[in-house]
């Protein structure tokens, strides 16, 4: 499907409610949002019927379709307004809201749609995910649960059944690995 | 950092991202992220959080997602339809009225349903009250009568209207260049509505969730009031400019009326000029509006878009009725919990593409569910307090 490569046409395509123009921006960026609207909602079925809303909300509204920028961030942004109203609806802000902390959740928190476009892109997540995919598997698990689902290493120990030691053994790998890489994070 | 103090900031981030942190985490992160070295350690984490998780989506499922969405594609070219309800709640006449009107439409339904059972009385309504807070920090609830009150220096109180206040130009003390204003502020909780008229004669309307601030006498170059929410200016005419700024427009008139919105967690904000013109400042734009105009920032695409609209319908919630136009349900029903300071939870699965029209009386949401359930052929109850709108189940 690369009938479309200029982006006019395409974009000419979409109005008139084509099929395989749909399809086409769908192959393409499908996954990127899928797995963006993951990270917000963290709940894959959520995800799923977030991004596919997006798909039909754009078909419905075609005829004033209107893209300054590109399809591209046209979809992460909206994308992004439809996580909203299912975190929303989810009850996730209801606890910002009420510590008055609605704010802290946009301006920090959430990711926006034009951080997620700069990183999908980035050098500096292409080493992350490297490195981090290329760890053994047990170490790549101590690390997801540690440091992604925010799981205390006791809590991780007695899940996995392994001792506290070496969780914090296998920590210290993960950590040495991407320190090295990421030599400007004052993270690790 | 501790190593021990480490892990545990690491949990915390972790949860806040994974959107699992309870309310007390969520204070702890709140103070925690002020210092700029968090905030720096945050901003990275996040990077690393969302860069590390490869999420992947299984073939089958994705194709199952184009499936549908070509499913959904050929079934909508097939039926285009666009059909609009329109929802009138104005008086019990005008109910009675669009009953009939929508018996007409939908007799081939039958769901007149019997909500004698349904007891508005249960229902819980916000009971948070109107603030005043005054320049020396002092909170004043104006709908509590109290003879204190009366004798405030800063405000008059309105006797006969407890939902108004107003201010006076203090003649005898011309705030000089060097002085500083002094500020009160008023916020409105849902459900409620509030009026104040300000030293220069500037009459302000509030609407429910919203917040205001304002200097007790205007200082000499300029008019300025800080606005969270809605509002609706009749701005006094003066050679002063009357600027009305929100978190991400500045709105400056000489005067004229005009309603601004600007609610916090909202995608867009707007500003509807009922006479007289008004200047529009967002992002560096600026943009000069003509009367039934309204203007809209989006607050994702940065951009300014103008639109026609009957001004004076628009803003009739001034005067107690609410005017929704080509909503979806979930926003007709999001207006309607701020209008009447109310939960309603939202259990149908009435399609986003339904728009509504309505106009709602501020006094009478019984008539107002009657109306919206059987346009939209949902029906409702009172659960807990809070009104729950589901299907209706044959």
């Amino acid at each position: 499907m690369d009938n479309f490569t200029n982006n006019e046409e395409l974009l000419n395509a979409l109005k008139a409610g084509g099929e395989e123009a749909f399809s086409f921006i769908f192959i393409k960026y499908y996954s990127n949002l899928f797995s963006y609207a993951y990270r917000i909602l963290n709940d894959n079925s959520d995800a799923q019927e977030c991004v596919q809303k997006t798909f039909y909300h754009m078909w419905d509204i075609r005829h004033k379709l209107e893209i300054r920028d590109s399809i591209k961030s046209y979809l992460y942004r909206s994308v992004y307004n439809n996580c909203i109203n299912i975190i929303r609806q989810k009850k996730v802000l209801s606890k910002y809201e009420e510590g008055g902390q609605t704010d802290l959740y946009f301006s920090r928190i959430i990711q926006s749609p034009q951080t997620e476009m700069r990183l999908i892109d980035s050098e500096t997540r292409r080493v992350i995910l490297q490195n981090v995919q290329s760890l053994p598997e047990k170490c790549k698990e101590i690390f997801i649960r540690c440091k992604i689902n925010g799981q205390s290493q006791a809590e991780v120990a007695s899940i996995m059944n392994i001792s506290i030691k070496t969780v914090e053994n296998q920590m210290t790998i993960a950590l040495k690995k991407l320190k090295e890489k990421l030599k400007y994070f004052i993270l690790f | 950092m501790q190593l021990k103090g480490e892990e545990a900031t690491d949990i915390l981030i972790s949860r806040i991202l994974k959107g699992i942190a309870n309310t007390e985490e969520i204070a702890e992160f709140a103070i925690w992220i002020k210092d700029l070295d968090h905030e720096r350690y945050f901003e990275q984490y996040k990077e690393v959080w969302h860069s590390a998780q490869e999420v992947h989506v299984s073939e089958g499922k994705k194709d199952q997602s184009l499936q549908s969405l070509i499913h959904y594609i050929r079934y909508n070219k097939r039926r285009q339809i666009n059909r609009r309800r329109f929802v009138y709640v104005l008086s019990s006449a005008a109910v009675i009225l669009s009953i009939f009107g929508l018996f007409r439409f939908y007799d081939n339904y039958s769901m007149w349903y019997d909500y004698s059972h349904v007891s508005f009385s249960e229902l819980k309504h916000n009971t948070d009250s109107i603030k005043v807070v005054l320049s020396d920090g002092r909170v004043i609830n104006p709908m509590r009568k109290s003879p204190y009150y009366a004798q405030e220096k800063e405000i008059n109180m309105n006797s006969a209207n407890q939902r108004e206040i107003s201010y006076v130009a203090q003649k005898t003390s011309r705030p000089q260049k060097t002085e500083r204003l002094k500020y009160n502020s008023v916020s409105i909780p849902a459900g409620e509505r509030f009026a104040i008229v300000l030293s220069d004669g500037t009459k302000v309307y509030l609407n429910s969730n919203s917040y205001i601030r304002y200097p007790v006498s205007f200082g000499k170059e300029s008019r300025d009031v800080t606005l969270v929410g809605r509002a609706y200016f009749d701005v006094q005419k003066s050679d002063v400019p009357f600027i009305v700024t929100t978190s991400d427009m500045k709105v400056e008139v000489l005067g004229t009326s005009f309603d601004v919105e600007s609610k916090k967690d909202a995608t867009s904000s707007s500003v509807i000029l009922v006479e007289g013109s008004v200047k529009v400042l967002a992002d560096g734009q600026s943009k000069i509006i003509s009367p039934n105009e309204m203007l809209s920032v989006n607050r994702f695409h940065k951009n300014m878009s103008v639109k026609n609209v009957d001004s004076k319908t628009m803003t009739l919630w001034k005067d107690g009725i609410l005017v929704l136009k080509e909503q979806s349900i979930d926003s007709m029903l999001e207006s309607l919990c701020s209008w009447y300071g109310v939960e309603i939870i939202n259990n149908s699965t009435v399609s986003r593409r339904e728009k509504f029209n309505g106009k709602f009386d501020r006094e009478n949401i019984e008539a107002a569910m009657k109306t919206i359930a059987l346009s939209a052929k949902v029906r409702y109850r009172i659960e807990n307090g809070i009104l729950i709108i589901e299907d209706i189940k044959e």
